[in-house]
């Protein structure tokens, strides 16, 4: 039952060739996350970030839209916890449209050629349905996608 | 681009009623067995396939139905079950949008890293 054992969570891995310590900086620095959090470098304007990376501190990015008619977004959140250069840990939510009910996690292990990086974006509900489900939410959306396939 | 997570409060209730409804591993399981099934499956044959009993599945089966992921219909003696694809289409299309914006950030962070690694040589 892969579906029982993931739960529902969407979980992102990838290897980057730059140590754990800079990939904390990259993290949780307002001026590199205007940088470079962005669905593209090349195809967006340049973002407005505040981060105030300490636990209960907050973060907003605003990410401008690509064209005229197409608004900005702007991404905002508290800081959970801060375990550099391992986990990194906040809520997330997307102002106007979603509150920050949902949380991303960060973690960062090192590797030979440098760091391996686990994304993962949880959905939280309430905090009555967060105790009941206190064991974690893990799991990946193709776990989901398997239940039709 | 940028993902929207809900934008009226209706998608978002809906949302909420079939994440907390697929938040049940019985439940996941029940949903995964009649998804599976070929043809409407019954709620006997259903309680076989999953081991529970009838009046546990008529509870888990109702959780199901008012979160809009399957319905009973009831043919002759027998109910059977036909799941609602529409509704986890939603909750998988929440999760596609999510997971279309952190992977472009990542990417993002790939070019970035190596931009940065390009401004020190």
């Amino acid at each position: 039952m892969t579906i029982a054992d993931t739960g529902l969570a969407l979980t992102l891995e990838r290897d980057y060739r730059i140590a754990p310590e800079r990939m904390w900086e990259l993290w949780t620095t307002a001026e590199h996350l205007a940088a470079w959090l962005k669905p593209s470098l090349d195809r967006y304007k340049p973002s407005t970030c505040e981060a105030d990376a300490r636990v209960g501190g907050t973060y907003r990015l605003t990410i401008p839209g690509v064209t005229a008619d197409e608004p900005d977004m702007t991404a905002y959140g508290t800081y959970l916890e801060l375990d550099p250069p391992r986990t990194l840990r906040f809520t997330w939510g997307w102002e106007d449209m979603a509150p920050d009910t949902t949380e991303v996690i960060i973690e960062i292990a090192p590797t030979d050629e440098g760091c391996h990086l686990t994304l993962t974006h949880v959905r939280l509900w309430d905090e009555d349905q967060r105790a009941r489900h206190a064991e974690g939410w893990t799991g990946t959306l193709e776990s989901l996608a398997a239940l039709y396939g | 681009m940028v993902y929207q997570l809900a934008e009226r409060a209706p998608e978002d209730e809906r949302l909420d009623r079939v994440f907390g409804a697929l938040a049940h591993p019985a439940r996941r399981a029940v949903l995964r067995v009649a998804a599976t099934s070929p043809a409407p499956i019954t709620m006997s044959e259903l309680a076989d396939r999953t081991r529970m009993s009838p009046q546990l599945l008529n509870k888990h089966a109702a959780a199901l139905e008012q979160a809009g992921l399957m319905t009973r219909v009831a043919r002759g003696r027998e109910r059977r079950v036909t799941v609602d694809a529409a509704a986890l289409d939603e909750a998988l299309d929440w999760m596609n949008r999510a997971r279309a914006f952190w992977g472009g950030a990542l990417d993002s962070l790939d070019a970035y890293v190596e931009e940065l690694d390009r401004e020190q040589t």
